[in-house]
């Protein structure tokens, strides 16, 4: 049973969505027969998809481009609308709990030559708890100290975000969602043009939060046998669920 | 060189140099997000859109401001919803829907038989600013300042990250639109200063200057602003000196601190 985190309620929520306390015994993530469309489009992208994530489970999906990983991502994070079954954060739907969840978006989906700071983009985790009108305070900086320390990206606060390196970047999201308070990650592409070392790296940090209680579901094509990385593999191939292996 | 600064003690020059400051201020602010949301062209189609409206206003007979703003804000509300379908590519709708509106307004304008006030809206009359007008332009700046220091992390996070923005709650649409009417309205008091051509150099010029010395969005407003301030005191006073339209002086003082900048960069360390 995860301890959660309290987090005051926002006094204007964005988008008039109240947060949701979740279920105690419920899984971080359960979905059942899913299938995903984008909008604008009658063929789904991802087609009867059913399984469940246990608390501080290192996940994988993985399948080739195209074959609906980001999809069902982004349909957790509430990103798009469900065609048919359902998704369980905590055993709630999507947006209920969209404060326990964060989606790592693929770094290229990101404005990396924006003016600011990387404490700055650091601090846009504690957005949801604030909502409209109220400022970052004091402890919602020292939040973005700690976990900067804690992921021992501190000497980057003060830096511009287009002078960071690929998995100095995906670091700072990742540090993004703990300062949300996220127990659920969803993680897009995290290793894409990472070389090995920095790939290491980050699959040792993955392995820090899972042990800290945290679930995480990681959508990659970067490796040739994630069985001996992941706890346990589920791979896709146009939209449907193909096999799932497990670590022994 | 006293008697370079004495024109300002003239009460048309002192109406004149609120207009241009308080125009420069609210242009360089929003600037800062044109600049880095790359919106330099929507703000340029956006000045042109409103000349159709002032057009019908000056026929008419009601305020051209109060024409001005209502095609600006309809523009912006339009190109917002447009952009967002993707049916053509945003550039290419702009491209269409800005030139047709310019042109309505120049063949509604030829049909009024004066060019006297083409030229105002073209390149603007900063001495012929009311103290009406002033009051208008002064309640532009209040609502542009007050509304970006409300929306400053909304605005901001939606501009470099829009996923994780939906993914919270916010829609990016919706403050892009909100954005646009700010800028219409912005657009609309610049037009009366520096007329509707140079518009966008007012809106560009500064922040991008800025972009140039800090890397934070907030500092960006700042230093925008007092260079806007600077070139606003400078091209005015130019302008009456040299007897130079006061529009483009004012512009071509931001061009040249932006220029000495750009050159002068190297020597110095940035300041955040």
């Amino acid at each position: 049973m995860t301890a959660f985190h309290t987090h005051p309620d926002p006094l204007l929520p964005y988008g008039g969505r109240r947060h949701v306390h979740p279920e105690i015994f419920a899984a971080p993530l359960s979905i059942e027969n899913l299938s995903v469309a984008y909008p604008r489009s009658t063929r789904p992208a991802v087609r009867c998809v059913s399984f469940e994530a246990g608390e501080g489970e290192l996940l994988a999906l993985v399948g080739p481009n195209g074959a609906g990983k980001s999809t069902l991502l982004k349909a957790v994070a509430g990103l798009l609308p469900i065609l048919g079954g359902s998704i369980r954060i905590h055993g709630v739907p999507p947006g209920g709990c969209h404060h326990r969840t964060a989606y790592l978006p693929q770094r290229s989906e990101i404005d990396w030559r924006f003016p600011v700071t990387v404490e700055r983009l650091i601090l846009s985790g504690r957005y949801v708890h604030l909502g409209w009108l109220k400022w970052p305070r004091r402890q919602d900086r020292d939040t973005v100290r700690r976990v900067a320390e804690r992921l021992g990206i501190d000497h980057l606060l003060h830096r511009q975000i287009s002078e960071l390196s690929g998995g100095q970047q995906q670091r700072i999201l990742v540090a993004r969602a703990l300062v949300q308070g996220a127990e659920l990650l969803l993680l897009d592409e995290p290793f894409n043009n990472l070389d090995a070392e920095t790939r290491n790296d980050l699959i040792a940090l993955f392995s820090e939060l899972t042990a800290a209680k945290k679930t995480l579901i990681v959508a990659t094509h970067d490796f040739d046998d994630p069985e001996t990385v992941f706890d346990r593999v589920i791979r896709i191939r146009d939209g449907s669920r193909m096999v799932e292996t497990v670590l022994a | 060189m006293i008697e370079f600064f004495e024109p300002l003690a003239l009460p048309f020059m002192q109406t004149a140099l609120a207009a241009a400051i308080l125009v420069g201020l609210t242009c360089s602010l929003l600037g800062v997000y044109v600049v880095h949301r790359r919106m330099a062209f929507i703000g340029d189609a956006l000045a042109h859109t409103t000349l159709p409206g002032v057009a019908v206003a000056y026929l008419t007979g009601v305020s051209l401001s109060f024409g001005a703003t209502l095609a600006g804000v309809a523009t912006a509300i339009l190109i917002g919803w447009a952009s967002r379908r993707e049916r053509v590519r945003e550039d290419t709708a702009i491209g269409i829907v800005f030139t047709g509106m310019f042109a309505l307004g120049v063949v509604i304008l030829s049909r009024a038989k004066t060019t006297r006030n083409l030229t105002d809206i073209l390149l603007g009359n900063v001495l012929a600013v009311t103290p009406g007008d002033l009051w208008m332009i002064g309640a532009v700046a209040v609502i542009v300042a007050t509304a970006l220091m409300l929306l400053h992390k909304e605005l901001e996070l939606t501009s470099f990250d829009p996923i994780h923005a939906t993914a919270i709650g916010l829609n990016p649409d919706r403050l892009r639109i909100a954005l646009l009417i700010l800028l219409a309205l912005t657009i609309v008091t610049a037009i009366q200063v520096i007329g509707l051509i140079l518009t966008t150099a007012l809106l560009v010029t500064p922040a991008a200057t800025a972009s140039l010395v800090t890397h934070r969005l907030s500092y960006s407003m700042v230093v925008a602003a007092i260079i806007a301030s600077i070139a606003a005191v400078a091209g005015l006073l130019m302008s009456y000196q040299l007897r130079v339209p006061a529009g483009a002086a004012i512009v071509l003082t931001t061009s040249v601190l932006f220029l000495s900048t750009t050159l002068l960069k190297p020597l110095f360390v940035r300041c955040g």
